[in-house]
């Protein structure tokens, strides 16, 4: 039992800090994991933001495609769509929340980039726009001068030295306009110079010709040279802003931060599922040992409250006996008494009427008479109170070395001084020197002899027997009287308890209780046969009190 | 912005709309270099009604004396009705000829420079320049305007009152809602009405002789840079001061010397005078010296006429009202 008071709340401890271990344990990763948690749609939307930078270099090469070849004659679309990069990149600046301080340290040399190759991409966008405005008014101006200057000089072929200056004009405006954006633009030049005859250059050609728009004229074709390679020159440079490459790199190195991301989050939220499943089973051992402990500490209580209980109940019965016995004792006395009270006052009061004129002889009848009733009532004192302090628990048992065979015959000559002429068969197998209580056997013979002859005839004979045992003796007292009734067997050995055959014969009813406690205190068994009408047979078996010891 | 052409696929919507959202022009053609002005931006009333009251509100700038309608009056094309117009009120002399207010929605830079590529960030330039609004720190304007202004800007629908973003939102967006549509060439464009013979013959001209190589798109102008002097020295032989050389000053790029944004053309009749510097007084004296130094056309007086009579058609109405209504 102290075992197990101490064994059983160590489990609990044990678990319970485990407990706490592991929910801390829990509660840490947790923060963890969810400080580090993915926004799905704020990582979409940087996703998006990325691949829509490819969308968006394809639709800047179509529009500035169909700016430089005049199928839209504004740049309001290529305006639209700076505004749409500056939204993007306005995106890209702002990292999704769950990457780390790492990963953004690793992305923003690819962010920088990007944005170099974006802002690059303007300027020279902003170059092209700038250039082809320019371009596009002096392809549609040359000719339109080389009209007026032909108008002003009229067709005439005679006016050979301004028609060569022009001519060479032209032919080099023509040469300049290789440019396939251009060709169509300077087709008409084609046909002015057919008119004005492709012949070959003379010496007057640097000559300045004599119209106003000459100058107008030059520097057109200057600026369509100019214009026409700076144009190209922009285009081929936007061509190779690795600005494609750039964002490619910003979303695959995005993609990497974000799927190592998400793996280290996997990992966290695996760690955290066992860690949950283990606290979970800690949380059910805890329980479980915790209802262990307490069903324990429930069964030995209930242990103990049984023990307790029982020995409640044997007090109770005890007391219930002993307040029963009082009132037992009390009636029965009352009862018992008053009869052997009644002999010894009437006896008294003849006496004391007529004692002076009765003979000597009455006297001593009465006055035996008294002496008789009082021995009685003193028998059935001794009786009461060795049962009482056999209930009591006190009637104690006090061995000696004694030779049963000789305590039996002695018992048996006082008895037969007691009953005068009845016939007392007295027969003793040599029995040894053994440790037995002197006085309880007393009380047993003589009680049991007393009564053989109290219940049988005068003619019958009682008989005595002692033998020996195996580690002790046996006394055996039969007798050849009335016998005890089947319906008294159950109660024969009860004090003031009276045979229902026995009722005529006087008697305290203490007599076999008196047996019954004695060979009780003396460790022994007492049993009786009878048959009602022929006689009964008690069997007392006592130990030898050393063997047994 | 995306979906003003209607021969343009729009990019998908970004994740937030940046700038409003613009309606698609119905009538263009696909060949026509400009765009109408559509009639309504779609923008928040309410926002708009906070934004012109702080347009109108002098607490704006430093001293308490000044707002930004005081530069920009919207009776005047937008602008102030001074000869000789400087974007430096403290000083008459400064080098700058105001720019319209009208129609910026559509612009692509702000300021003759296009120093700021958004309407938000210029505004920080006239509010911070001492010279001009001299508002000290965006902190301190809206420590001013929050006694004020706080519980109306909760009112439209800026949740967290009176902040520098907010305020910043509010004055744009006022600014953006300041279009001027249904101009007579606009009405033109839309098929509702014929040009006048004059105005045909200057919308010819400015076809042919050039113009519309850089004034083009639904601003007439507004959309690229280009350099003040193409085909000769536009300053007529003067030595150049700071002012002239534009661009540079902002890219500190030789090549961006003397380059401006091509300032839009719409309500243009109204804006006199012209040029970065003020310089050309009158519309014909402005085309006859972009046609000399930009396109390298001496326009004859006719000619300059046409094209004046085709750029007055590009005056608007605002709110409903055409702008040259109680123009002398």
């Amino acid at each position: 039992m102290s075992e197990d008071r101490t064994r059983a709340p160590r489990a609990p401890t044990i678990v319970k800090s485990l407990l706490l271990l592991s929910a801390a344990a829990f509660l840490g990763v947790l923060v963890l994991a969810l400080r580090g948690k993915i926004d799905f749609a704020d990582h979409e939307r940087y996703r998006s933001a990325l691949q829509r930078t490819a969308e968006l270099d394809a639709r800047l090469g179509e529009e500035i495609a169909r700016s430089r070849l005049g199928l839209v004659l504004h740049y309001d679309g290529l305006v639209r769509l700076e505004d749409v990069d500056r939204q993007v990149r306005g995106a890209l600046r702002r990292w999704p929340e769950h990457l780390g301080d790492a990963s953004r340290r690793a992305l923003e040399p690819r962010l920088a980039s990007y944005e170099r190759s974006s802002e690059l991409s303007w300027a020279l966008i902003e170059a092209f726009k700038t250039d082809q405005a320019v371009l596009r008014n002096s392809l549609h101006a040359l000719p339109r001068n080389v009209d007026r200057a032909l108008d002003a000089l009229g067709v005439a072929p005679e006016q050979e030295p301004p028609r060569a200056v022009l001519r060479n004009l032209l032919r080099h405006a023509l040469s300049l306009a290789l440019e396939p954006s251009t060709r169509e633009h300077v087709e008409p030049l084609r046909c002015r110079l057919a008119q004005l005859g492709d012949g070959a250059l003379c010496a007057g050609d640097e000559r300045v010709a004599d119209v106003p728009q000459q100058a107008a004229i030059v520097r057109h074709a200057r600026i369509i040279a100019e214009r026409t390679e700076r144009v190209a020159r922009s285009l081929q440079a936007r061509m190779n802003v690795p600005i494609r490459a750039d964002a490619q790199a910003l979303l695959a190195a995005y993609e990497r931060a974000h799927a190592e991301h998400a793996a280290h989050q996997l990992r966290l939220w695996r760690l955290l599922a066992i860690i949950g499943a283990l606290l979970c089973l800690l949380v059910a051992a805890f329980i479980i040992a915790r209802l262990h402990a307490a069903a324990h500490a429930l069964t030995r209580t209930k242990g103990e409250l049984e023990v307790a209980l029982e020995e409640l109940r044997r007090e109770r019965d005890h007391e219930m006996e002993l307040a029963s016995l009082k009132s037992r004792f009390v009636s029965m006395t009352s009862h018992e008494f008053r009869t052997p009270l009644s002999v010894i006052l009437s006896s008294a009061e003849l006496l004391e009427a007529y004692g002076e004129t009765w003979p000597a002889e009455r006297h001593r009848t009465h006055l035996g008479r008294i002496q008789a009733a009082a021995q009685g009532m003193a028998r059935m004192l001794d009786g009461v109170l060795l049962i009482g302090r056999a209930e009591a628990g006190m009637l104690e048992l006090k061995p000696g070395p004694l030779r049963p065979a000789q305590l039996a015959s002695q018992i048996a000559d006082e008895i037969r001084g007691v009953v005068g002429g009845r016939a007392l068969e007295f027969d003793a197998v040599d029995v040894r020197e053994m440790w037995l209580d002197e006085n309880l056997l007393r009380h047993v013979l003589t009680n049991l002899l007393s009564n053989a002859f109290k219940y049988s005839p005068e003619d019958s004979v009682v008989r005595l027997r002692v033998e020996p045992t195996e580690g002790g003796v046996r006394f055996v007292v039969v007798d050849e009287g009335i016998g005890i009734p089947e319906a008294d067997r159950e109660r024969l050995f009860e004090a003031f308890h009276r045979c229902g055959n026995a009722e005529s014969i006087p008697g305290t009813g203490l007599g076999l209780a008196v047996v019954k406690k004695s060979v009780e205190a003396h460790r022994g068994t007492i049993e009786v046969e009878s048959r009602e009408g022929e006689g009964t047979r008690f069997r007392v078996e006592v130990p030898d009190l050393e063997e047994a010891a | 912005m995306a979906g003003w052409l209607g021969c343009q696929d729009p990019m998908p919507p970004p994740d937030r709309p940046l700038a409003p959202r613009l309606p698609s022009a119905e009538h263009a053609t696909p060949a026509d270099p400009f765009e109408p002005i559509p009639r309504d931006l779609g923008l928040d009333p309410a926002r708009i009604a906070l934004g012109e009251a702080l347009f109108v509100d002098p607490r704006l700038s430093g001293d308490g004396e000044r707002a930004c309608v005081d530069c920009h009056h919207l009776g005047a094309g937008g602008v102030v009705p001074d000869e000789e117009r400087s974007n430096h009120p403290r000083n008459e002399t400064g080098p700058y000829n105001v720019p319209t207010v009208f129609n910026v929605a559509f612009n692509f830079r702000y300021n003759w420079q296009g120093r700021f590529e958004t309407l938000e960030q210029h505004l920080s330039g006239p509010m911070m320049n001492a010279e001009v609004m001299n508002a000290g720190s965006w902190e301190a304007v809206v420590e001013r305007l929050r006694p004020h202004y706080d519980q109306r800007f909760r009112e439209a629908g800026y949740a967290t009152g009176v902040d520098e973003d907010n305020v910043r939102d509010a004055i744009v967006t006022y600014q953006r809602s300041l279009i001027t549509p249904d101009a007579r060439f606009d009405r033109y464009l839309r098929g509702e009405l014929e040009l006048r013979p004059d105005e045909a013959r200057g919308y010819a001209l400015f076809r042919s002789v050039g113009c519309v190589s850089c004034h083009q798109g639904i601003n007439v102008g507004g959309n690229l840079f280009q350099r003040f002097g193409v085909m000769q020295d536009a300053f007529d032989g003067r030595e150049p001061s700071e002012r002239d050389y534009g661009r540079m000053l902002v890219t500190g790029r030789e090549d961006d010397a003397f380059v401006f944004r091509v300032p839009s053309l719409r309500n243009v009749a109204l804006t006199a005078p012209y040029f970065h510097d003020g310089s050309a007084a009158t519309l014909e004296e402005a085309i006859a010296h972009m046609g000399r130094v930009q396109l390298g056309a001496a326009l004859r007086e006719d000619e300059i006429a046409d094209i004046a009579a085709f750029l007055r058609s590009l005056t608007g109405e605002y709110q409903g009202t055409p702008l040259d209504r109680e123009a002398p």
